[in-house]
């Protein structure tokens, strides 16, 4: 006999109720959803002889079950990472973010070298500073070819902003290695993953958005009151910000988007 | 009674040491071991395996039944290393509360 559309059906329903509680991923949803179901109809062929009737046995079996609101409560918090996995997650997204930071630091150690080749040391290291006396014979005893402090300031910072710049991107190549080894190591789920991988690309990108903004507002700032000299300085860090910011901000995009969020809201 | 997650996880580590089983049969064999004594709700039964599985513990592999797809779950050698440390770490709890609760003479 076909069931009428109002004909009780306490399993049903009760799955309808669960499924609405539950904030797992797909595959651990339909899971839970597939042991439940044959739990209760096993449950319930079992009680229907005692109960009488079939619905009258599901909705026993469904009480026994417990509430949808206490299984759907145990199950999301199953999913919950404890403290050592908290901390994991926490200590690889902060050194996630540092390698983003070092790389990019990398990068514009490239541009600062490649500025000095193509318009010389003075659009990177001329910044306009005053130089203390003991920083200027420092500076001459490193450049002896140099014929004033100012010129020898320059040729200082142009070479440091390429030699530091690309120490630190090298130790943000180490520890990308290390992160990306770490990886496979952490808790989480897949949309757990996503949301971690999401989220920490999403704040790198503001980050280098916000650095890219600073340091292009301090090159105009430069040109305009000094002329060329130092704006490489601010210009090599410019650019790779921006540009990693815009990396970092489609690679957020892309992981979060497939979470789907919005399809959740919509289904209720 | 109440049970706490790390006593709940032991007990279905036990339950499982016997033999592989589905979810129903664990509960009905928690049920009839603890003599009724630990009639949880039994829906929290299935979060608690995924959480033992997820730790490497169980594993689960699916049977057709009728034409319908059961998951079994069995002990890992992991499981039995927590399930052995589990009873000594309870053993030990359990001494030192009979001690403190002693009548004295």
């Amino acid at each position: 006999m076909t069931p009428r559309h109002d004909d009780p059906e306490p399993i049903e329903d009760y799955l309808d109720e669960l499924l609405s509680l539950l904030r797992l991923p797909p595959r651990a949803t339909r899971r839970l959803l597939a042991e439940t179901e044959d739990h209760l109809r096993q449950s319930a062929n079992g009680l229907v002889e005692h109960s009488g009737s079939l619905v009258e046995a599901e909705r026993a079996a469904v009480a026994e079950f417990g509430s949808p609101a206490e299984v759907a409560r145990a199950a999301n918090g199953a999913r919950r990472l404890g403290p050592l996995g908290a901390s994991a997650v926490t200590g690889w997204s902060l050194g996630a973010l540092s390698a983003t930071g070092l790389l990019a630091i990398g990068a514009s150690g490239l541009l600062a070298a490649l500025f000095n080749s193509l318009a010389g040391p003075r659009f990177v290291g001329a910044l306009p500073v005053t130089h203390p006396a003991s920083a200027c014979r420092y500076y001459l005893a490193i450049h002896p070819g140099a014929h004033t402090c100012s010129q020898a300031a320059m040729l200082e910072t142009s070479a440091d902003a390429v030699s530091l710049r690309l120490v630190a991107g090298l130790a943000g190549l180490l520890l990308l290695v290390l992160i990306v080894w770490a990886r496979r190591r952490l808790p989480g789920d897949v949309s757990m993953n996503r949301l971690r991988d999401g989220g920490v690309s999403g704040l790198a990108a503001v980050a280098l958005a916000g650095a890219g903004v600073f340091l292009a507002a301090a090159a105009l700032d430069t040109a305009v009151q000094h002329g060329s000299g130092g704006v490489g300085w601010y210009l090599s860090g410019a650019i790779p910000s921006c540009a990693g910011a815009v990396i970092c901000g489609a690679a957020a995009w892309h992981r979060l988007r497939s979470l789907r969020p919005w399809t959740h809201v919509a289904s209720t | 009674m109440d049970l706490g997650k790390g006593q709940l996880d032991l007990m279905l580590l036990a339950v499982l040491e016997q033999s592989p089983a589905h979810g129903y049969a664990i509960i009905a064999a928690l049920r009839a071991r603890s003599d009724g004594g630990f009639d949880l709700p039994e829906g929290t039964v299935y979060p608690a395996l995924h959480r033992l599985e997820s730790r490497g513990w169980i594993v689960s592999t699916t049977t057709a039944v009728n034409g319908r797809r059961r998951r079994v779950y069995g002990l890992t050698s992991k499981g039995e290393r927590a399930l052995r440390d589990g009873r000594r770490d309870w053993e030990r709890t359990v001494g030192q509360i009979r001690a403190v609760l002693a009548v004295a003479p």
